[in-house]
């Protein structure tokens, strides 16, 4: 009820002022002065336009301005300008800002409470993304160096075979030892060194040997060659980091022997993929040698080491060519790995026994990978073509 | 320059003229070029701008409400002002620079035409160079009128303004005759837009119903007259000069929002008193009264709802919103 009294009073009144309006258009309304008293000057109109008049002041304009339809006038045509002046005014404060003001401002509590936060956060992010594309980079060094192994074993007979230590710094002496020997057996055919080395099928002593050394980690007087080359591994200078799959010596035990003379077969194989190599090999070995042939004391390692591996090769000399048929290797879910070719193979696979095909992405490998979880981690954590017996069944997943 | 030289001599007063000396010397270090105006030039011109202003209203001021009053002055334009006035060269070629097109645009704000408006400017430059002769013989200039209190453009635009209604009062006056005739005109139709559909109705609903929009408009007019004077001052603004809250609110000095909240009250004693005199006028009763608020505003609103709804709709909703 109230709204539409209003409502109503308000259409009224607008029709009244329309009336008036259009009645004062042709000319003003004669309005003497004696009625509405004196008319306003222009700095008064001036004043109050702009609102610098005091209360008593404005009260007495009011009076006149609501009766007298020329000064009110004036005052409309003067207000809207005066509002423009004060918000130019306005407008020039905010922008006239002394610099330091502004570097006050970004510096204020209310800023910093946000902006530090962030900051740290941005700054963490940073560094751990920089920390995790060294560690992949890593790994791609590390499997650079195990290829270019060969050829320069071929080269300087012995020598730059230092440079496959480089990743086993924490592998047992034991273990280290091991290619170093069949370098010298097999220099014109070297083998493919492993990340992990795998003791070969003859060596089971020297396997026990390196579980023990792993357990005192790297202890010296295993052997007395090996008291010198240590401190080369330790402190090698291409600081690459520990490869990438932790080496477990505690699982390189005896029994693993067995695994590995079932892949005497696929030496063969291997031998032929690494001569193709050989030539490729050859020209990283340019590369690889810049690296080692800075620092002297590597060098002297490496006779070192040669001298040593002549010790081992006398004692290994019937494991060489089984270990020869040791690839490059990799642990994955307890499971042994061999690289042949593009494929890893698992140790438990028999050559020429047959395998379901499972095509990583496919329907049926997202089955077999959600069935079997391990299986999921063995295929995310080995590239390229996989050759897995998995409960019985051999599953080749490409 | 009247009622400052009429205060009493005595100690208070002195005080007051030290006080007014300091100012105006303070006045002159904040303007940023004083023209080589001077302390006593400028002392007289601030006794009167005070005896017009602050002693009009406060017989008795303290000495801070006059320190206060002169450091708010515009220290810039009045010393341009005054050193005009003194003819100083450089001030009138500073003041024609800078306000030139000032002028210009308040002329062509108020003026019809572009013709109109160079005309317009054209005076305004002639009285305040003074080239018009008072009656007692010396320039008048209109220069000396100006008391620094607001901005020295705002006081163009108003003087330019003054001039203009001058000047149209001047030319109406010579077609009184036939402003007349249109007035008569206008008032001769002046049912009809409160008549609205009420061509469809009968004759006699008609006649009856335009005598009561007629006594309701009487009223209603008569009762404006009775708001008071800020009130009555908000009415005109709104309703009569069409502008907008804020802006009438901006004129008033008041936020929007208190503007609405004022017009709602004054719609309500509007109302009362509208329905008081009709009653004790006209002896309407009080049904009768609502009856026909109702239907005079049915039929306005159905005549200018075309051309109000958007404009009413805006308005509405800054209301609302503030």
């Amino acid at each position: 009820m109230k709204t539409t009294d209003e409502n109503e009073m308000d259409l009224l009144l607008r029709a009244l002022g329309r009336d008036a309006s259009a009645r004062s258009a042709g000319a003003p309304s004669p309005q003497s002065e004696q009625e509405i008293g004196a008319h306003l000057d222009a700095d008064e109109l001036n004043s109050y336009a702009e609102g610098v008049v005091s209360g008593a002041e404005r009260a007495r304009y009011n009076k006149h301005l609501a009766d007298c339809d020329s000064c009110r006038r004036i005052v409309v045509g003067l207000v809207p300008a005066a509002s423009v002046t004060r918000g130019y005014e306005a407008v020039e404060r905010k922008t006239g800002w002394h610099w330091q003001d502004r570097l006050a401002a970004l510096f204020a509590p209310s800023v910093l409470r946000y902006a530090v936060p962030a900051l740290a956060l941005t700054a963490i992010m940073a560094i751990a993304m920089v920390a995790l594309r060294q560690r992949q980079h890593s790994e791609f060094l590390a499997q650079n160096q195990t290829t270019t192994l060969p050829a320069v074993s071929t080269g300087t007979e012995g020598q730059p075979s230092i440079t496959n230590r480089i990743p086993q710094s924490s592998a047992s002496p034991g273990q280290q030892q091991q290619p170093v020997a069949e370098l010298k057996e097999k220099s014109p055919s070297p083998p493919r060194k492993s990340d992990v080395i795998q003791p070969p099928a003859g060596a089971p002593s020297k396997a026990a040997s390196g579980d023990r050394a792993a357990k005192g980690f790297l202890q010296p007087g295993q052997s007395a060659g090996v008291e010198e080359s240590q401190p080369t591994f330790a402190a090698e200078p291409s600081g690459a980091p520990a490869p990438p799959p932790p080496p477990r010596p505690a699982s390189v035990d005896a029994s693993k022997t067995a695994e590995a003379r079932k892949q005497e077969d696929e030496a063969d194989m291997q031998k032929r993929r690494r001569d193709d190599n050989y030539s490729q090999a050859r020209a990283e070995n340019e590369v690889a040698r810049a690296g080692p042939a800075k620092g002297g004391p590597s060098r002297n390692n490496s006779q070192n080491v040669g001298g040593l591996s002549s010790v081992m090769s006398r004692s290994a000399n019937k494991d060489a060519k089984a270990a020869d048929s040791v690839g490059e290797t990799r642990r994955v879910s307890g499971r042994l790995f061999h690289r042949q070719g593009n494929a890893w193979v698992d140790a438990e696979y028999a050559s020429g026994r047959a395998t379901v095909n499972v095509t990583r992405g496919s329907e049926q490998f997202r089955a077999l990978i959600a069935d079997e979880p391990a299986l999921r981690s063995i295929a995310e954590q080995l590239s390229g073509e996989v050759i897995v017996v998995w409960k019985g069944t051999a599953y080749r997943i490409r | 320059m009247n009622n400052a030289g009429q205060v009493p001599v005595n100690r208070k007063a002195r005080e007051i003229e030290k006080t007014i000396a300091a100012a105006a010397a303070r006045l002159l270090a904040r303007a940023t070029d004083t023209y080589a105006v001077s302390t006593e030039t400028l002392v007289p011109r601030i006794t009167a701008a005070l005896g017009k202003y602050l002693l009009r209203d406060n017989g008795q001021p303290s000495l801070g409400n006059v320190n206060d009053f002169v450091d708010k002055l515009q220290a810039d334009d009045l010393c341009l002002i005054v050193a005009c006035e003194q003819g100083n060269e450089k001030a009138w070629t500073d003041l024609v620079a800078r306000f030139g097109s000032t002028v210009r645009s308040a002329a062509r704000s108020v003026s019809a035409n572009e013709e109109g408006a160079d005309d317009l400017a054209q005076s305004i430059w002639a009285e305040l160079h003074g080239l018009r002769i008072r009656e007692d013989g010396k320039p008048a200039s209109k220069l000396a009128y100006y008391s620094g209190r607001g901005s020295l453009a705002g006081w163009l635009r108003a003087v330019v303004a003054q001039l203009a209604v001058d000047q149209h009062r001047k030319q109406s006056r010579l077609v009184q005759t036939e402003d007349d005739a249109d007035f008569d005109r206008l008032i001769q139709k002046d049912d009809q837009p409160w008549r609205g559909r009420s061509e469809r109705l009968n004759p006699e609903i008609e006649v009856s119903d335009k005598r009561a929009s007629a006594d309701l408009r009487k009223a209603l007019a008569a009762s404006i007259g009775h708001l008071s004077d800020e009130d009555r001052l908000l009415v005109k603004l709104y309703y009569f000069d069409g502008l907008k809250l804020h802006e009438a609110g901006a004129i008033l000095g008041v936020h929007e929002a208190t503007a609405s909240r004022r017009l709602t009250r004054i719609h309500a004693d509007l109302r009362n008193h509208v329905e008081k005199s009709l009653k004790e006028e006209h002896g309407w009763t009080r049904p009768e009264t609502e009856r026909a608020f109702c239907d005079i505003a049915l039929h306005l609103e159905a005549d200018i709802e075309p051309m109000l709804v958007s404009e009413t709709m805006v308005e509405n909703e800054s209301e609302m919103t503030g």
